[in-house]
């Protein structure tokens, strides 16, 4: 996947739509939609097909702060 | 090399509640003979001494069994363990960056997130965090 094309993504601009997969991976194509999701890597490439210019997101839990740090 | 922060919702599921930026960037994990398929988003974090993935992804990198790593206990934030397994010779590409950066990877079945820490960036020569600006930059 090019840069160009990962600069598209704005995840800003997909918050209705993210809110409905937290804690669940989703697919998002270089035009900016989301086109898959799934619980698993695995599920959510399978169900974008083959298309090359797909970035996942896992979409970590939506009512806290993040603070990973380990 | 400089990347956006990006925007995430935040607090809860009123949409009236702001987003909050996050340094994320969009990384390729690669094995010895495989890699994952897409790239995805993994969490830039000064606070983590190394880099962490979820052990899901392992099988994309020829690792069948992630618990045959090396067994490095990990605490978290809330003094939270998680047994973490490492396996070395495996490399982290960032998309629009030509390098495969050889780093060991930790896996375990507890991280909800990837998570890039100080052993990704020792691979540069400085890494920012410009708040401000919503902006990571990564300085060969």
């Amino acid at each position: 996947m090019k840069k160009s094309t990962i600069q598209k993504i704005d995840l800003g601009l997909l918050q209705k739509e993210l809110r409905k997969f937290e804690n669940m991976w989703v697919a998002i194509s270089g035009e900016n939609k989301i086109i898959g999701s799934g619980s698993t890597y695995a599920e959510t490439i399978s169900k974008a097909g083959s298309r090359e210019d797909v970035m996942l997101l896992r979409v970590p839990s939506l009512d806290a702060s993040l603070a990973p740090s380990a | 090399m400089k990347f956006s922060y990006q925007k995430l919702p935040f607090a809860g599921h009123d949409t009236r509640q702001p987003l909050i930026a996050r340094p994320i960037l969009p990384v390729y994990l690669h094995g010895q003979k495989s890699s994952t398929p897409s790239p995805y988003y993994a969490l830039l974090d000064s606070g983590a001494d190394k880099v962490l993935m979820l052990a899901e992804l392992a099988g994309f990198v020829g690792i069948n069994d992630f618990t045959k790593g090396r067994l490095e206990p990990t605490i978290g934030i809330a003094n939270q363990r998680a047994d973490v397994y490492y396996h070395d010779n495996l490399s982290i590409e960032v998309v629009g960056h030509s390098k495969k950066l050889s780093t060991s990877v930790g896996f375990s079945d507890k991280i909800f997130l990837p998570i890039l820490g100080r052993s990704f960036f020792a691979h540069f020569k400085s890494v920012i965090f410009s708040e401000n600006k919503e902006e990571m930059e990564l300085r060969d």
